[in-house]
């Protein structure tokens, strides 16, 4: 068994930073600046419904080994309002980093 | 003054930064200077693009500067709005009202302080309490836009939100609904106990993954990518287990209740009692329902059905969106906190459209409808910030608590003596009312209201406004001299009013600038005067007086024959929408008459309603002569504050004395059974109004006041010999040339005038009438003094000539022919028979002129073409017997 080797943290970032410039471009904004302290409600201006989108885009990159929904399932509603972008590039590092999943 | 020291904190409110340019490189030109020369700059006139920033600071401005220059539209990011091609330019705004969302966090204690309205009940403790407290806040944020001047041309909701849809729209009435929910216990309220799964996907898939589980169903599309499904506990968690490891966003909502599915039906009898059992109204503006993704029906009964499909239905919330996008709608206003917006957005995508949150956690409500004002001015709406602003004066403070707590009134019962001499001292330290002058600008501009108030009907697209005849109702005129009196004594409680006499019609067309003096009589009256045009004296108090009972039904009551929609549709009261009230004639007696009244929106339209019952006790009783309007009402008094528009109330009036000239009654209006204004000596004075005359009344473009004769030639008896009858006829008849022309005459001449103008007009357009012409008004053809006749505005009409006489009572005229009339009486027959034959001194008719100017006796019948008949006054006016003569239209000559 290999432990696979998942991207960097900061690439992560990239990642999901790119994400949320396309989230956003829909509402006419491409070039705000997303730290991992930025805050998806608060500072982005995002709703639940975005984060749809973004878990999709999240499965279309990195496959459903990273589940956005499951995640979210374990946090509560003031959770899910207060989240960060750092907080999601924890989850996607993390899920990536661990032994891929079986059975599905 | 005690060393203590209340002062209002002032906030400053946040600057708002509002730019326009022809164009976005326009608004480029003008950003491009140092930060403190932008905000120097004027707002500008042009709307070719336009940017509006709340707080401007450096950042915002330098973000202003790129979008603005990258030349798509940014929408609230970061309270910066830019639209390079403002979207209201064509599109239109809705409003969208939230449904029961899992965070509920709503800022309207400000608004509520705007408004002067109390802070609504937020509590959320059940399903019932809930929807509630969701509602009231979308109606307080209902008002608070509308304020702004930002007017919805649609409505729509989420769920319970449709209500508030509902009610913002007309289709049910805010005092209606209220009253449905004091008899409600909100807490009892039973639902299913099943649970929502809201799952961040499209309903096909969703349909999909139910499609086995039976008791699963799709309560909610909310957008492209949010279904909700209802069911019961289990079967949900497991679909949601399963949902996620699909990589499906979900959440399970935090109370249950099975709305808008069948799961609801069996506990339906109770929500039935509920909302569709309100009155329904055709909707003032379209109100969407999600249930059809279509308009609510006009009709109550479709309405109503409706409103039940609603409960047990699946909301499509997508469909409606898409649909009103599709109507033209490009702008959406969320009137509540919450998520609504994003699944518009959601839902439209890259389609062009604006959503703005009219209330959110974030910031205080006034300063998130400035965000609302601002993101509507850039879309090209007009709003006005100006309301952003506290302005109303501090009401009584009694007043306001018992306004707010009754029980303050059972206190007061229970101590009088306390609350009297507590009074005293209130009163006392009350000032006292001041002298007040100001002017009332008196205009259909100034008071839209009044096109609802026209005298005199006109062809639907008439162009003089003044021809249609608006006056300010004598009940409008109450409410502002009532206005005028609070002016003289801000804060104070108006009681009611005594002794209102209306002189004379205030006519708003053309505008007329009226002046308002009001000046104190003692510490609790002030005398109020609406120039020479009426007068009255308006009584505060720190209390409503206790209500006099309601007066019992009359055993002889009878159900009316004229059902209140009939009351307009036939046109027996002329009043528009705006003034429209009576919803139910109820009762009708020798004496009395009741009916039901929801209150309408123009101001006075309470009292008026209770003038139009009078109206029809007089149509019911005296059809012979039944229009009558106010001239002097001695007492008015509020037993509690005036019911508001959209309450439903009734209405008794007693007839206590009537005569030709004057009938007086008194009157109640109840709410609940409570007397909450009761009238006493109101006089109407009564009008000329027999079946033909009142026919002209309401049906003008069909009606004469003329008759035919079996001649051909037309004959008009004078009815309307009072100089208020005659006014109220003239303006039914001429145009403004001829008012000009008929004030222009001598008075001594106007009546004759008037009468042959009247004749003329009548066998004019009996004339057209023959030849097919359809309905014409009287303003619609012009006589002139030679008796030419042309079409106004528009009106074609081929060449034609009137001739007309008159004598004394009678008028006389013939389209095409010669007609005279002379008066029979014995000592003047001579006389009679000279005027006629100069009547006919032409060249050929000279040997017989000159016969009958000999004394001879004069046989007209041997003129060539001429003939005679003898006519008499009718019944009512003084016994008179006139000579007609005239040509036959087919024989007249070619001068």
């Amino acid at each position: 068994m290999t432990t696979t080797t998942g991207p960097t943290v900061d690439a992560v970032l990239d990642d999901i930073r790119s994400m949320l410039v396309r989230v956003l471009d829909q509402y006419g904004l491409d070039d705000v600046e997303i730290t991992t302290a930025t805050t998806f409600h608060e500072d982005l201006g995002l709703e639940s419904i975005d984060l749809v989108t973004v878990g999709s885009m999240m499965t279309d990159q990195y496959g459903e080994q990273v589940n956005l929904a499951a995640f979210l399932a374990d946090l509560d509603i003031d959770d899910v309002i207060g989240l960060r972008v750092g907080t999601l590039v924890d989850f996607v590092h993390a899920a990536l980093s661990g032994p891929p999943r079986t059975g599905s | 003054m005690t060393d203590l020291d209340i002062r209002p904190v002032v906030v400053e409110p946040e600057r708002v930064l509002t730019l326009s340019a022809a164009n976005p490189a326009g608004l480029s030109a003008l950003l491009d200077r140092p930060d403190a020369e932008v905000l120097a700059l004027p707002t500008g006139v042009a709307d070719g693009a336009r940017l509006g920033i709340v707080d401007p600071t450096p950042r915002r401005l330098a973000l202003a500067r790129k979008v603005v220059a990258r030349g798509r539209a940014l929408r609230g990011r970061d309270d910066v709005w830019f639209s390079p091609d403002p979207l209201l330019r064509t599109g239109r705004t809705a409003f969208v009202f939230p449904g029961l969302e899992a965070d509920f966090a709503p800022r309207v204690d400000d608004i509520a302080d705007l408004l002067g309205q109390p802070v609504p009940d937020l509590a959320t403790h059940t399903v019932g309490r809930h929807g509630m407290a969701v509602l009231a806040v979308g109606r307080l944020l209902d008002t608070a836009l509308r304020r702004l001047r930002i007017t919805p041309a649609a409505l729509a909701g989420h769920s319970v939100g449709e209500w508030t849809a509902m009610i913002a729209g007309g289709v049910v009435t805010g005092a209606d609904f209220d009253a449905m929910l004091a008899r409600t216990d909100l807490d009892a309220l039973r639902v299913p106990g099943v649970e929502f799964a809201v799952l961040g996907t499209t309903v096909e898939r969703v349909a999909e993954a139910i499609a086995d589980h039976p008791d699963l169903v799709v309560s909610h599309e909310n957008s492209t990518n949010q279904t909700v499904v209802c069911g019961p506990g289990e079967q949900i968690e497991d679909l949601v287990a399963r949902m996620r490891r699909a990589a499906v966003i979900c959440q399970v909502l935090p109370f249950r209740s099975g709305f808008h599915t069948p799961m609801l039906a069996p506990y339906l009898g109770e929500f039935e009692q509920g909302v569709p059992s309100l009155r329904m109204h055709a909707a003032a503006i379209p109100v969407w329902s999600a249930t059809t993704a279509a308009p609510f029906p006009a009709d109550p009964a479709a309405a109503r059905a409706l409103c039940v499909r609603h409960l047990i239905e699946p909301v499509r919330f997508r469909s409606t969106v898409q649909a009103l996008y599709a109507d033209g709608i490009r702008v959406f206003v969320q009137a509540g906190p919450g998520q609504l917006g994003s699944l518009i957005d959601d839902t439209l995508r890259d389609a062009d459209h604006l959503t703005v949150v009219a209330n959110t956690a974030q910031r205080s409500g006034v300063d998130q409808l400035r965000r609302v004002a601002t993101a509507l001015w850039v879309e090209g709406g007009d709003p006005d910030f100006a309301a952003l602003a506290p302005a109303a004066p501090p009401v009584s403070r009694l007043a306001e608590w018992a306004d707010r707590f009754p029980a303050v009134l059972e206190l007061a019962a229970l101590i009088e003596d306390t609350t009297a001499a507590v009074e005293a001292v209130l009163a006392a330290a009350e000032p006292p009312p001041a002298a007040v002058d100001r002017t009332l600008r008196v205009s259909t501009a100034d008071m839209p209201y009044l096109v609802d108030h026209c005298f005199a009907w006109q062809r639907a697209d008439w162009p003089d406004e003044d021809d249609r005849r608006p006056v300010v109702p004598a009940t409008t005129v109450v409410q502002h001299l009532i206005d005028a009196a609070q002016a003289a004594a801000p804060g104070r409680a108006v009681l009611g009013v005594d002794d209102v006499r209306l002189r004379r019609w205030l006519d708003a067309a053309p505008a007329v600038d009226v002046p308002v003096r009001v000046r104190p009589l003692d510490a609790d009256r002030v005398t109020v005067e609406l120039g020479d045009y009426a007068s009255g004296t308006v009584v505060f108090g720190a209390r409503h007086p206790q209500a006099p009972p309601a007066w019992p039904a009359q055993p002889d009551e009878r159900e009316p024959d004229l059902s209140a929609r009939d009351l307009y549709a036939q046109r027996w009261m002329f009043h528009g929408p705006t003034y429209q009230g009576v919803t139910r004639t109820v009762a009708v007696s020798a004496h009395t008459v009741r009916a039901e009244i929801t209150v309408p929106t123009a101001p006075g339209a309470l009292l008026d309603n209770v003038g139009q019952s009078l109206g029809h006790w007089l149509i019911s009783n005296h059809p012979d002569r039944w229009i009558a309007f106010p001239v002097s009402i001695d007492r008015i008094r509020f037993h509690a504050a005036p019911p508001g528009p959209g309450s439903t109330v009734e209405c008794a009036v007693r007839i206590t004395d009537i005569d030709d000239t004057m009938v007086r009654a008194e009157a109640q209006v109840r709410s609940g059974g409570v007397v909450v204004v009761a009238i006493d000596g109101w006089a109407d004075t009564r009008f000329d109004s027999d079946a033909a005359i009142a026919a002209v009344h309401r049906f003008p473009e069909t009606s004469t006041l003329s008759q035919r004769t079996d001649g051909g030639w037309w004959t008009a008896a004078e009815r309307w010999p009072g100089l208020a009858s005659r006014e109220f006829y003239l303006r039914k008849y001429l145009g403004s040339a001829e008012r000009a022309e008929y004030e222009a005459c001598l008075p001594t001449d106007r009546r004759r005038w008037l009468l042959r103008r009247v004749v003329a007009k009548d066998a004019v357009r009996g004339h057209l009438w023959d030849a097919g012409y359809g309905p014409l008004f009287p303003a619609e053809v012009r006589v002139h003094h030679d008796g030419s006749v042309t079409g106004v505005a528009g009106l074609v009409i081929p060449p034609l000539r009137v001739c007309v006489d008159s004598s004394h009572e009678l008028g006389v005229a013939v389209v095409g022919g010669r007609i005279a009339v002379a008066a029979m009486d014995d000592a003047d027959v001579v006389a009679a028979r000279a005027r006629l034959a100069r009547f006919w001194h032409t060249p050929e008719h000279q040997p017989a002129a000159a016969e009958a100017t000999g004394g001879g006796g004069l046989d007209l019948t041997v003129s060539p073409g001429v003939r005679t008949e003898l006519v008499a006054n009718p019944a009512g006016l003084p016994a008179r017997h006139y000579v007609v003569a005239w040509t036959a239209p087919h024989k007249e000559e070619t001068p």
